[in-house]
C-alpha cells in the first residue's frame, strides 16, 4: 500500500466522488419496466415479421386503427369510427386528425394506404400481416383523414386483422429513410413508446412518447402519456434463465413460466402469477404434403392415431392447459368439441392402417418398409427445450409404430431454410390468433403454401373456397357452421395433429400493476402499467 | 546380431523402468484404475444397464433416485443411469476419435515442418499460427457450422481444432532430433526423408505425443459435451453427456439429479484421464530420464 502514491490516491478519490454524485443523477426516479420475453425477434418490422412475439413488442410503438378488447369487441384507436359494407368488401375508416409519428411525420390516410400497400408488395415478403389483411384489393384516400379499404372477396375478419399491430400504420418517411435498416436499427409509429434500440437476441429498448395523447380509456383505463419512462424487452428464450432473471430482480415480469415452477411461484408472496387461456391455435404437429411419405393420408392417419396425446399433457406440457381438439383453441369463436376424438389414440388401429397401405414391419430393423424403402419421417424443429421434448416424446410413439422418426434439431435459421423449402416431413407449430379466419388462412389456405406459413403445403381448392366463404359470412351461427365444416374436412384429411391448448402464464413482482393483456391473453401491453409497491 | 540383442535389452530396460514408475505413481494408478472402471462400465452398457436408453416410463417422470431407477428419471421418464452408460460410449468415442484425428494430422504436419524445414516449415507453421489465432471451441463451432450438425462432425471439428498443439510439440522435438548424430548418420547412409521420419524420428517424439494426446482425450470429451450442450452435437433422443446436461438444466430447480449425474460422469472421467496424463508426463519427461 505504501507504493500507492499521492497522485493515484487523488485520482481514486475523484473517481469515487464522481461515481457517488452521478449515480443518483442518472437514476433520477426514472420509471423503468423490464419484461423478459420468451420468444425472439426476426425483425421489428411489423409488416414483415413472422413471429407472434414481435406483436407484443412492436404493439407499443405502433398504434392500431382499432382496438380489440375483449375478443370480438372493437374500440376506436387511430380511427375514430368506421363503417363496413354489407358484403364486407369495403371498410371506411375516419381517422384522428391530431396524431403524428415519432419522427414528426403527420399521420393521415396516405400513411395508412402506404402501410397496407406495403403489406401486399411481394418484395416485403410479408407473412403474418399478409394473413391479417386477407384478400386486400386497394385503399382509396377519400380525404386527409378518411380512407376506404377494399377487398377482392368478403373479409369479415378485417376488424380483427386491423386490431393487430402488424397492421399498425408505419411512418412512410422513416421506412424510405431507413431502407434495409427499417425493422432493425429503427421503427417509427404513433404509439405510446418511441423505439430507442434493438440488440439482436438480447433486448429492445423504448422510451415514453411524451406527445402521446390518443390512448383509449375504454381499453386501457387511462389516456395521455404513459407512466413508464423506459420499457425494456429482454429476450430470454431459455426458461430457466428467464425465471432466474425474475427471481434475481433483473426483470420485473416474464411470460411463459416454466411449467414445473408454476406451483412454487404461486405460493411465493414475492411473485404474482396470472393465467389466461390462449386464443387462436395451440401446440400442434404439421405434415408436409409435398414430401413422401407424409403426402399419404394413411401415413398421416396412422401417425395421428399412434400419438398418446392424453399422457403428453403431463409429460410434455407439465399438466398445463388442456388437450387440443382442433386447429382452434377452446376460447375461440367457431370451436366445437365435435373433433376431439376425430383420430383417437389407438396404436393397434394405427398399425393396421399402415399394414393395409403396404407398409409392412421388418422385424429385423423394427422399421416398416414398402417396396424395400423404410418408413422414415424427417422431423425438423428449432432447438428449444419444449420442441426437443415434444420431438423425443413423438419418437418413442413412432418407434412403437415402426416408423423411423429422425429428429433434426437445428438453429432457427437452418430450421427455417429447410421447412420453408418443404424438405421436411413433419414440424411442430404454435400460433396465437384472435379470429378463426386467421388460424385457417395461416395454416390451410393455398396462398400461404410454398414457403409461407402453410408448411403443410396443403393445397386444396375446396378448402380455399371454404375459408374464403366463411370469412364473408355475417351471420354468426352460419359462420360457426362454416368453420365446423372446415374442421370436419381437416380432420378427415388428417392435415395436422393438435396436441395442447396452452395457457398463457405471466409472473411479475408485486411492484407491477395495471398491465393490460390484449389479444386474448397473449399480448401484454404496458402503456397502462404502473410501478410501485 | 549381438548389436540387436543389445538394443533389445535397452528396450526391455526402458520398458521395465516405465512399468516401475507407472506402478509407483499414485496419480497414474488412481487415474488409470478409475478410467478402466469407466471404460468397462460404458463398454458393458448393453449388458448391465437395466433399460433401453430411449425407453420412456411415462408414469415415472422426473422421479428421484430409487430402487427401480438408481439415478432417477428425466423429464420423459427415461432412466438416467442407462442414459449415462450409453451416453458414455458416445463421449468416450468423441474423445478418442477426435484425438486420433488431431494427433495423426498434427504429428504429420509437425514432422514435415520440423524435418523438411524451409518453405514447408514456413507454410505449415503459418497455417498453424492461423489456427491458433482462433480459440479451439470457436474453431470447432465454425467447422460444425460449415459441415452441419451431427456427432461425426463434432469429432472432426474437435479433432481438427486440436491439430496445432500436436504440430508444435512434434516440430520442436523434431528440430532438436535433426541435429543428433544418429539422424545425421542415417542421412549420410542415404536414408530417404520419409524413412528417416517414420523409423527414426517418430519413435523418438512419441513420448510427448502420448502425454499431449492423453490430456487431449479429456479436453475432447469436454469439448464434445460442450458442443452437444450447445445443441451442435448428438441429435436426441440418443443420449450424450453434454446433451443430458442441456436437457436437464430446465429442471435443475425441481429435479437436480437430471443434470447432477451426467455432470459427475463427465467430471470423474475427465479427472481420471487428467491424472493419468499428468502422471505419464512425469514418467516420460526426458529430463527426468537419466
Amino acid at each position: 500500500m505504501k507504493h500507492l502514491n499521492r497522485f493515484s490516491v487523488i485520482v481514486l478519490a475523484a473517481l469515487l466522488v464522481v461515481a457517488l454524485v452521478s449515480a443518483p443523477l442518472s437514476a433520477q426516479d426514472e420509471v423503468t419496466l423490464t419484461f423478459g420475453i420468451s420468444r425472439g425477434v426476426d425483425t421489428l418490422d411489423p409488416t414483415a415479421t413472422t413471429f407472434s412475439s414481435v406483436e407484443v413488442i412492436v404493439g407499443h410503438v405502433f398504434e392500431t386503427l382499432v382496438k380489440q378488447q375483449p375478443l370480438g369487441v372493437y374500440h376506436p384507436g387511430l380511427a375514430t369510427d368506421w363503417s363496413v359494407s354489407d358484403d364486407a368488401t369495403e371498410y371506411v375508416f375516419n381517422l384522428r386528425d391530431d396524431v403524428s409519428f415519432h419522427d414528426g411525420t403527420p399521420f393521415n390516410a396516405e400513411a395508412v394506404k402506404y402501410t397496407f400497400d406495403r403489406i401486399v408488395d411481394p418484395d416485403t415478403k410479408s407473412q403474418m400481416a399478409f394473413s391479417f389483411i386477407g384478400p386486400y384489393a386497394e385503399s382509396e384516400v377519400l380525404s386527409d383523414y378518411s380512407i376506404a379499404v377494399r377487398f377482392s372477396s368478403p373479409n369479415a375478419a378485417f376488424l380483427d386483422g386491423v386490431s393487430h399491430s402488424q397492421l399498425g400504420p408505419i411512418s412512410p418517411t422513416a421506412v424510405e429513410a431507413l431502407g434495409a435498416d427499417w425493422g432493425f436499427s429503427g421503427i417509427v409509429g404513433t404509439g405510446p413508446f418511441v423505439f430507442e434500440s434493438y440488440v439482436p437476441d438480447s433486448e429492445v429498448i423504448m422510451v415514453k412518447n411524451p406527445d402521446y395523447n390518443w390512448g383509449n380509456a375504454d381499453v386501457f383505463g387511462r389516456s395521455g402519456p404513459t407512466d413508464i419512462d423506459r420499457l425494456v424487452f429482454k429476450i430470454l428464450t431459455d426458461p430457466g434463465t428467464r425465471l432466474a432473471a425474475l427471481e434475481s430482480g433483473e426483470v420485473d415480469m416474464i411470460d411463459n413460466i416454466p411449467g414445473l415452477d408454476v406451483a412454487r411461484l404461486r405460493e411465493d408472496p414475492s411473485f404474482v402469477v396470472t393465467q389466461y387461456d390462449q386464443a387462436g391455435h395451440g401446440y400442434s404437429f404439421m405434415f408436409n404434403q409435398i414430401k413422401s411419405p407424409t403426402d399419404e393420408l394413411a401415413v398421416r392417419r396412422a401417425i395421428a392415431q399412434a400419438i398418446d396425446i392424453d399422457i403428453m399433457q403431463d409429460i410434455v406440457y407439465d399438466g398445463l392447459g388442456s388437450r387440443a381438439c382442433s386447429a382452434l383453441t377452446k376460447s375461440m369463436f367457431g370451436w366445437t368439441d365435435a373433433f376431439c376424438q376425430a383420430n383417437p389414440y389407438d396404436p393397434d388401429a394405427a398399425g393396421a392402417i399402415l399394414d393395409e397401405a403396404g407398409w409392412v414391419m421388418n422385424d429385423d430393423t423394427g422399421i416398416r418398409e414398402r417396396d424395400g424403402a423404410p418408413l422414415t419421417i424427417e422431423h425438423w424443429s428449432p432447438d428449444r427445450p419444449l420442441s426437443a421434448a415434444t420431438a423425443q416424446f413423438l419418437a418413442e410413439d413412432m418407434a412403437a409404430l415402426g416408423v423411423d422418426f429422425q429428429i433434426n434439431l437445428a438453429d432457427i435459421a437452418a430450421y427455417l431454410t429447410v421447412v420453408r423449402a418443404g424438405e421436411h416431413n413433419t414440424q411442430q407449430w404454435w400460433d396465437t390468433q384472435t379470429d378463426p379466419d386467421g388460424v385457417f388462412r395461416t395454416l390451410y389456405h393455398s396462398s400461404n403454401a410454398g414457403g409461407g406459413t402453410n408448411r403443410n403445403n396443403y393445397v386444396n381448392a375446396d378448402m380455399d373456397a371454404m375459408i374464403d366463404a366463411a370469412v364473408g359470412i355475417g351471420d354468426l351461427d352460419a359462420r360457426a357452421t362454416a368453420y365446423a365444416e372446415i374442421q370436419q374436412k381437416l380432420a378427415e384429411e388428417v392435415v395436422m395433429v393438435y396436441f395442447n391448448d396452452p395457457v398463457v402464464l405471466y409472473a411479475s413482482t408485486p411492484n407491477v400493476h395495471n398491465v393490460t393483456i390484449l389479444g386474448g391473453g397473449f399480448v401484454p401491453n404496458f402503456y397502462s402499467a404502473t410501478m410501485g409497491m | 546380431m549381438s548389436e540387436i540383442a543389445a538394443l533389445d535389452q535397452v528396450g526391455q530396460r526402458q520398458w521395465r523402468r516405465f512399468a516401475r514408475r507407472f506402478l509407483r505413481s499414485r496419480n497414474v494408478m488412481a487415474g488409470s484404475l478409475v478410467l478402466l472402471a469407466v471404460i468397462t462400465l460404458v463398454a458393458l452398457a448393453p449388458a448391465i444397464s437395466p433399460y433401453e436408453p430411449t425407453q420412456q416410463f411415462r408414469r415415472h417422470r422426473l422421479e428421484p433416485p430409487s430402487a427401480d431407477f438408481l439415478l432417477g428419471t428425466d423429464n420423459l421418464g427415461r432412466d438416467i443411469l442407462t442414459r449415462i452408460l450409453y451416453g458414455g460410449q458416445v463421449s468416450l468415442q468423441v474423445g478418442i476419435v477426435s484425438v486420433a484425428i488431431g494427433a495423426t494430422l498434427g504429428t504429420l504436419l509437425g514432422l514435415l515442418a520440423g524435418y523438411l524445414g524451409g518453405w514447408a516449415d514456413v507454410l505449415i507453421m503459418r497455417f498453424i499460427d492461423m489456427m491458433l489465432a482462433f480459440p479451439g471451441i470457436l474453431l470447432a463451432l465454425v467447422i460444425i457450422a460449415v459441415l452441419g450438425r451431427n456427432l461425426q462432425n463434432v469429432m472432426i471439428a474437435v479433432g481438427l481444432s486440436s491439430i496445432p498443439v500436436y504440430t508444435r510439440v512434434v516440430r520442436g522435438s523434431t528440430l532438436a532430433l535433426k541435429q543428433v548424430d544418429f539422424i545425421v548418420a542415417a542421412q549420410a547412409l542415404g536414408g530417404s526423408s520419409a524413412r528417416i521420419m517414420a523409423r527414426h524420428i517418430l519413435p523418438n517424439v512419441l513420448a510427448p505425443i502420448i502425454v499431449v494426446a492423453t490430456n487431449g482425450v479429456a479436453g475432447a470429451i469436454i469439448a464434445g459435451a460442450a458442443l452437444s450442450f450447445l445443441g451442435l452435437g448428438q441429435q436426441p433422443p440418443d443420449p450424450e453427456w453434454g446433451l443430458m446436461l442441456n436437457e436437464g438444466r430446465e429442471f435443475i430447480r425441481v429435479a437436480a439429479w437430471v443434470t447432477t449425474y451426467p455432470g459427475l460422469a463427465i467430471m470423474i472421467t475427465v479427472l481420471s484421464i487428467n491424472l493419468l496424463g499428468d502422471g505419464l508426463r512425469d514418467i516420460l519427461d526426458p529430463r527426468l530420464k537419466l
